[in-house]
């Protein structure tokens, strides 16, 4: 497994990180898999004895089932993994109301830390940003959190790239303890974060950490132009994929490509997908989510492959989004 | 004409800012219609009786000529004006002939001055941002010319998001004056500022001035359905590369112009720029004419408000897919033009 450091921090994580967005799968989770105890377990020490020390997981996943099944199968050997958890604005509304306030950062990161049965969390990360709490209020909170030793270091998810410099700017006035990760939707299909929150990451030294680097799975190899959309999966059909939507005939190209330099080197499209993300530069390790250990083993040997210069050049080609104003390549030299 | 506070200045401008891109033109500005000295005082001078007082120019329009040639149309009324020029990154001739240094900086600012015959600038802006300089060196530079009275203000233009978040922080936290401005090309045609300026501007306080508000003449009604180009005008296709016009999506927004503009007799240029001054953050918009008419048509522009139920209509066809992280922030607008 290829480790790297994660930012600022010191730390030394996997390549890959476990995603556990359908460990317990309920509710709108119940759409990427319902993950059970043993299930997890399996998993999870699948990836443990592999080498990933990489963990994600939020308060949001199924009500906080997500966190309970991902600690219980931690278990004993809590001291080898890294573990991101996230707070969100939105839940328990009844009793904080929308917001970041001290209240609930505090709180929230107490039941987090009881529900996965451990003294402390790696990365503990905003969810999504949210306006209503002033930034001072939040990180301040989240500082406390770090002064405390519940938390080693705070992250950033869903963010834009006004809100995190902002956020940096906020840390480091009153010395605080800055957004050290920044978790965002980037794959070959969705590479929005190439414009704004890319550079103001790789500038400020925010490690980037990719969700969805399979694009929800239609960078799989599963869908293709005029494929049949295989049952089994996240989406009904072409009309279900919600914030995975991408325009077919762009998603056709790169699957076709994906595919072309797959069968060249005797790997999956998939494997090809995810070693094209981790040559990006910027980026640290890539959240991926898994059904079961098969899956997970299909992953982890996309990491024994070297993607090869002209093949990355070939997909960087045919899935670059258009360049819209004020994102020109300007250099005043030439 | 209306005035409006100018972000956190304390100076009033007014809604429209007459742009020199095109004063004395030379190379790429002539596109746009060479405006000799006379046309030039005939027009700075209507646009001051009209009661626009801000204006813009900067040292890379046809290499300073166009300051000179708006300086002395400018003349002895200058303390009516609000004047910004723009110091560029593009290194030409030289190779320290432009770029953001302490040293350009400097020399830029007093090139500017004496080209526009005036001892201050009222706004000096960054034209873009330069990635060979780090923030510190350009802003300290910035504030000194505002210490020795040289600049009362300063701003950017064509910076990204993250770059200007960036370059106020370093201002504050260093006790140099910060941008008060934001110039960037804004227009029905061209709304990606919406996703990361726009909010910077109304939670920093900064006046956004859009740039090519019509969108380098598109958006004037000179272009039509199936007609030929017209003979004179900047652009003879749909194929320029730094203004990215879709014609389908061009023509349908011209289509809702034009139908607002007959319902309240007014053009479509003037439809296209009432509705980009009730934008959010919008100050003043920059207007580059090639005569005293179309000046004249611009100024009706303002004097009259698109209702605001006819603006949703614009706001809705001319929407573009925002993208992640934006649509995280605003499902219900990024359904509607899901693919």
């Amino acid at each position: 497994m290829e480790m790297r450091i994660l930012g600022e921090t010191g730390l030394n994580i996997s390549s890959i990180c476990l995603g556990t967005a359908n460990f317990g799968g309920t509710g709108e989770f119940r759409k990427s898999g319902e993950i059970d105890q043993g299930e997890a377990d399996a998993i999870v020490g699948t990836a443990l004895d592999s080498g990933i020390n990489f963990f994600n997981t939020a308060e949001i996943y199924s009500d906080g089932r997500s966190e309970v099944i991902l600690g219980k199968s931690l278990g004993k050997r809590r001291d080898e993994a890294v573990v991101i958890s996230k707070v969100h604005p939105c839940v328990n509304a009844e009793k904080y109301g929308k917001g970041y306030s001290r209240k609930r950062i505090i709180e929230s990161c107490e039941a987090s830390l009881k529900r996965m049965g451990i003294g402390y969390i790696d990365i503990y990360q905003l969810h999504m940003f949210d306006e209503t709490t002033p930034l001072e209020v939040t990180l301040g909170a989240l500082d406390k959190l770090v002064t405390d030793g519940k938390v080693r270091h705070i992250g950033c998810s869903n963010i834009t790239a006004f809100q995190l410099m902002k956020a940096l700017s906020v840390s480091s006035k009153n010395g605080w303890g800055k957004f050290m990760t920044c978790e965002a939707m980037y794959s070959l299909a969705a590479r929005w974060v190439e414009f704004e929150v890319l550079p103001a990451c790789m500038d400020q030294n925010v490690a980037l950490l990719p969700y969805s680097p399979l694009h929800g799975g239609l960078l799989s190899g599963k869908y293709g132009k005029g494929k049949p959309w295989p049952a089994g999966t996240r989406f009904n059909d072409a009309s279900d994929t919600g914030p995975w939507s991408v325009e077919e005939n762009y998603l056709y190209k790169i699957v076709d490509t994906l595919t072309l330099i797959s069968e060249k080197h005797g790997v999956t499209p998939a494997q090809v997908a995810l070693q094209y993300l981790l040559n990006k530069p910027g980026v640290s390790s890539l959240v991926i989510g898994v059904r079961t250990v098969h899956q997970l083993n299909e992953n982890l040997k996309a990491m024994d492959f070297m993607l090869p210069a002209d093949d990355f050049e070939m997909l960087d080609e045919v899935s670059r989004p258009l360049r819209r104003y004020p994102y020109y390549v300007y250099d005043p030299v030439q | 004409m209306k005035t409006r506070f100018l972000g956190r200045t304390g100076m009033q401008v007014s809604e429209l800012c007459l742009g020199t891109a095109n004063f004395g033109a030379k190379g790429v500005y002539e596109a746009s219609g060479r405006i000799e000295q006379k046309e030039a005082d005939r027009i700075v001078a209507l646009a001051l009786d009209s009661g626009i007082n801000f204006f813009n120019t900067a040292e890379r329009y046809s290499y300073g000529i166009a300051e000179e040639v708006f300086g002395k149309a400018l003349g002895k009324r200058r303390q009516e004006a609000i004047v910004t020029t723009k110091v560029s990154p593009a290194r030409y001739p030289g190779p320290n002939d432009g770029g953001l240094s302490r040293k350009h900086i400097i020399e830029g600012c007093e090139a500017s001055l004496k080209r526009l015959g005036t001892d201050y600038i009222d706004i000096y802006q960054n034209h873009e941002y330069d990635p060979h300089t780090p923030l510190e060196v350009s802003l300290r530079a910035m504030d000194d010319l505002v210490r020795q009275g040289k600049v009362r203000h300063i701003g950017c233009s064509n910076f990204t998001g993250w770059q200007l978040m960036k370059a106020l922080s370093i201002s504050d936290r260093n006790g140099w004056e910060r941008f008060s401005t934001l110039e960037m090309r804004y227009s029905l045609c061209s709304r990606t500022i919406e996703n990361e300026h726009i909010p910077i501007c109304l939670d920093q306080e900064l006046a956004l001035l859009p740039w090519s508000p019509l969108h380098g003449g598109y958006l004037t009604g000179k272009y039509k359905r199936g007609e030929p180009i017209p003979e004179g005008t900047r652009f003879s296709d749909f194929n320029d590369k730094f203004m990215e016009v879709l014609p389908e999506k061009l023509f349908e927004i011209i289509d809702v112009l034009h139908e607002i503009g007959e319902a309240h007799n007014k053009t479509v240029s003037q439809v296209g720029l009432n509705y980009l001054l009730q934008k959010p953050a919008v100050t003043s918009l920059i207007i580059g004419v090639r005569n005293l008419h179309q000046l004249e048509e611009n100024i009706h522009a303002v004097d009259w408000q698109i209702p605001s139920k006819e603006t949703e209509a614009l706001d809705r066809i001319s929407q573009p897919r925002m993208g992640y992280p934006y649509f995280v922030f605003n499902p219900e607008l990024d359904k509607y033009v899901r693919v």
